[in-house]
This record gives structure tokens, sequence and C-alpha cells, in this order.
């Protein structure tokens, strides 16, 4: 499919609005180096974990898919006082770049439009520390440091399978299994008809087969691995009854 | 305006608290990787945290 005029002015305006001093592969680099810093760090700190301290990962897993879908949901897409700014990079940046015509990027330093600043990744730990600081104080100290080591994995694996989703389509990202899945996934939720309360999930789409705001119509297993599969897709999602095709379309009409 | 031109100028401004948790971040996981044991690690986790932040301002990060 073709971008629409008012996509491929949007890339220009916003390429050019990129600072000077951005590098994609460094960004890159260090949500790496954070990540893997924290998992590092938290992993010398585990001595001899009961099944009990284990039981921390996929409680964390399974909590962190219901926050990814809840937070997508209700803060990226909605604009919400005191996160307008999550809003606005999200709803009227990276939707506007990426659509279900023209949903990858083009060069490296499109990668500022696809992972989040580094300080998000900060953010998301430091909301960690209150549950983590409470399992230590409770003398819990390994599922403590298994905690903050699963919450550190999870941000990796969310950017790398939402890096997934906007590089070009290829044998890899195509055969992967779960990478497949929430591929198609994720570029349907581009399209702006249903981007406002489906397919919210962006690792695993567990909650969206859980709360029903996924487009496909099928069974948790068949949600998870359903790779490029069209078939189970929803007959009646909404559609856009119109679209304005003006370059000038974002602009501030006074 | 259009907006990406609003989209970029709001998150600018709200930018200062974000190099600062980068800054503090990173310090904060340097101090629990390395520790400051000595002069020379307490250095370089400084030099480190304020070359992180002073990248995610100069990025517009």
């Amino acid at each position: 499919m073709e971008m629409t005029k008012r996509q491929t002015a949007f890339r220009a305006d916003y390429r050019t609005r990129i600072a000077g001093a951005y590098n994609g592969p460094f960004h890159v680099a260090v949500i790496c180096a954070i990540g893997l810093a924290t998992i590092w760090t938290c992993a010398q700190r585990i001595h001899g974990p009961t099944w009990l301290d284990w039981l921390v990962i996929p409680v964390t897993v399974v909590g962190a898919n219901l926050f990814e879908w809840a937070t997508h949901r209700y803060v990226m897409h909605r604009p919400v006082k005191g996160l307008m700014s999550v809003y606005r990079r999200h709803t009227l940046a990276h939707h506007q770049f990426f659509t279900e015509r023209e949903p990858t990027i083009d060069s490296l330093r499109d990668f500022r439009i696809v992972f989040f600043p580094p300080y998000a990744q900060i953010a998301i730990l430091m909301m960690i520390l209150p549950a983590a600081a409470i399992l230590f104080l409770a003398g819990a100290q390994n599922a403590c440091w298994l905690l903050l080591c699963t919450a550190a994995g999870l941000y990796l694996n969310y950017e790398l399978f939402h890096f997934c989703c906007h590089v070009k389509d290829d044998r890899l990202v195509r055969h992967i299994p779960l990478v497949n899945t929430i591929r198609r996934h994720h570029i349907a939720h581009h399209n702006q008809s249903i981007m406002m309360d489906t397919n919210m999930n962006l690792t695993y789409p567990f909650a969206d087969w859980l709360f029903g705001t996924s487009d496909l119509d099928r069974g948790a297993l068949g949600h998870l691995f359903n790779g490029y599969d069209g078939r189970f897709v929803k007959t009646n999602l909404k559609q856009a009854r119109s679209t304005l095709d003006d370059p000038t379309a974002g602009r501030v009409r006074a | 305006m259009s907006a990406v031109t609003v989209a970029g100028k709001r998150r600018r401004q709200g930018s200062v608290p974000g190099v600062i948790m980068v800054g503090v971040g990173t310090f904060v996981l340097w101090t629990l990787a390395v520790g400051l044991s000595s002069p020379v690690a307490l250095a370089a986790g400084v030099a480190l945290s304020l070359a992180l932040a002073a990248w995610t301002r100069a990025a517009d990060l």
C-alpha cells in the first residue's frame, strides 16, 4: 500500500526535527546497557532461591503484560493530565509516522520514533522499586532481585519486539514464532480506525485476548502463535468512513 | 505549526526531568554494579552519568 500524502509529509517534517546529535545505534546501546547492567547487578545478589522466589517471574510476566496493555490503552492513547507528553509522543507522532500502509523505518535515525527515550526505562525501573523494597524488607531478598531482573528483561523484550514490528518484512521476522505474531498484531493496531482500543499489547497479546480487545477471534494459544495468519481476523472491526489525505491536516488553523 | 512541531516543542520543554533521571539513574546503577570503593570508580561513575545526561539533552531525548 502506498503512503498517504499526509504520512509522507509528516515523516519528512519529523525527520527534519531529529536533533543532529541523535544517533540511533547509540540510543539502542544505551537502552541495552541500562537493561543488561540492571540484570547483571541484580543477578549477582541472588543466592539459592527457593521455588517461591522463582514464582516471582511468572507473576511479573503476567503483571507486566497487563500493565503494558493498560498503559497503552489508557495513557498512550488518551490525553491524561500530567502525562500529556506520552500521549503526544505516541498518538500524535508515532501513529502519524507509522500507519498500516507504511509501518516500517527507512533509516537508523528513524530509531528516534521507535524506541522510548532512556528516561522511560529508568522510570519503569523506579516504578518497580516499591514492590522490590517490600519483598526485600519482608526478608525475600532473592525474590526482590528476581523481580528487578525480570522487569528489566521484559523492558528489553518490549523494545526488541516493538522494533521487530517496525523493520522491513523479511524471512527472519516472518518466521520467528511470537515475533511474527506481535508484528501482525501491532501493524494492524496502526490502522487509525482501530488504534484507540484494539491490539494494545506489544509483546504477547495475552491481555488483548483476556479483555477481548484483539482483532482476532480465537483462543489464548492461537493468539500467541497466530503469526501472520489472517483467517481469524474479526469482520466487524471499525472502518474509517472517510479520510482526509491532506499534508496540512496536522497544522493548527488560526 | 504542524503536529510534529507541537509535539517536539513541548517535549523539549519537558526533557530536563528526563535528563536528570538518566544522569541519576546511571549513577545509581553504576554504584550498585561497580561500587564507589575508590576515587577512580567514583570519578568514572560521575563522568559516565554526566556524559549520558549530556547526550540525552543534546539528542533531545
